[in-house]
């Protein structure tokens, strides 16, 4: 019998956000996601559960972070927004449908 | 019929006035139209003020809103650089690219969205279905 053995760490980055995430907030964001990307670190769950807003800029930063996620081979994820008017902006522009978008982060684990 | 009126610096810190400004403004329409109404309105108007503040180098952002019967008609005001319309670009809905997505909301949302430009102002013009 032959038998080989390996282990794989996975890296994933999380990023909580609370309150607004807005124009205002956006640079920051911005900031945090291209450091992770800096750090090698190409998975990176968003969660926006507790946010109460986005706007486009908002969105902005994070299509720029799955982007350059995707272009080194790993994804940047949603777990969803929970109030109405931060789910707005990804319904209007569809890009509800681009990201992944999962209740939870052990969903937005599953597959990854 | 009688308006109401917001007048803000052009920060986006300050643009964060509008969402409470609003309620009061749809307050008398009664809790639940007002609620329905509130989050599309304030995201549209937003959108309009945060490219004022990306864009225009004004010294002021004004805001004007009435409500007649069920529209919701606002006027924003800045005395800023004259806007080009023909900047606007749409991006296609669901195209991971950066920017551009604001207009796109505001078409979204609002009933109609008109600019001109009088004497050294700009002036937008949109209404909303409340």
């Amino acid at each position: 019998m032959e038998m080989s053995t390996a282990s794989y760490e996975m890296r994933i980055s999380t990023i909580e956000l609370k309150g607004r995430l807005d124009a205002l907030e956006a640079v920051p964001l911005r900031e945090a996601l291209d450091a992770q990307l800096a750090l090698g670190k190409y998975r990176i769950a968003v969660d926006l559960s507790k946010v109460s807003f986005v706007d486009s800029a908002g969105l902005a930063a994070l299509v720029k972070g799955m982007k350059n996620a995707r272009q080194k081979g790993g994804d940047l994820r949603l777990i969803s927004p929970v109030a109405a008017d931060a789910l707005r902006v990804f319904e209007l522009t569809r890009f509800d449908k681009v990201f992944t978008m999962t209740d939870t982060l052990a969903d937005a684990l599953v597959n990854w | 019929m009688t308006s109401s009126q917001l007048e803000v610096d052009p920060t986006f810190l300050a643009v964060r006035a509008l969402g409470p400004w609003l309620a009061e403004v749809l307050e008398p329409l009664g809790t639940e139209r007002a609620t329905a109404a509130h989050g599309g309105v304030e995201l549209a108007i937003h959108e309009l003020a945060t490219n004022i503040v990306d864009h225009a180098q004004s010294t002021f952002i004004r805001f004007t809103a009435s409500v007649d019967g069920d529209q919701l008609n606002v006027s924003i005001i800045d005395d800023g650089q004259a806007f080009d319309t023909e900047k606007i670009v749409i991006p296609a809905a669901d195209q991971p690219q950066v920017r551009g997505y604001g207009f796109m909301i505001i078409e979204a949302l609002s009933l109609r969205l008109d600019y001109k430009r009088q004497t050294d102002l700009n002036v937008w013009e949109t209404a909303f279905s409340v």
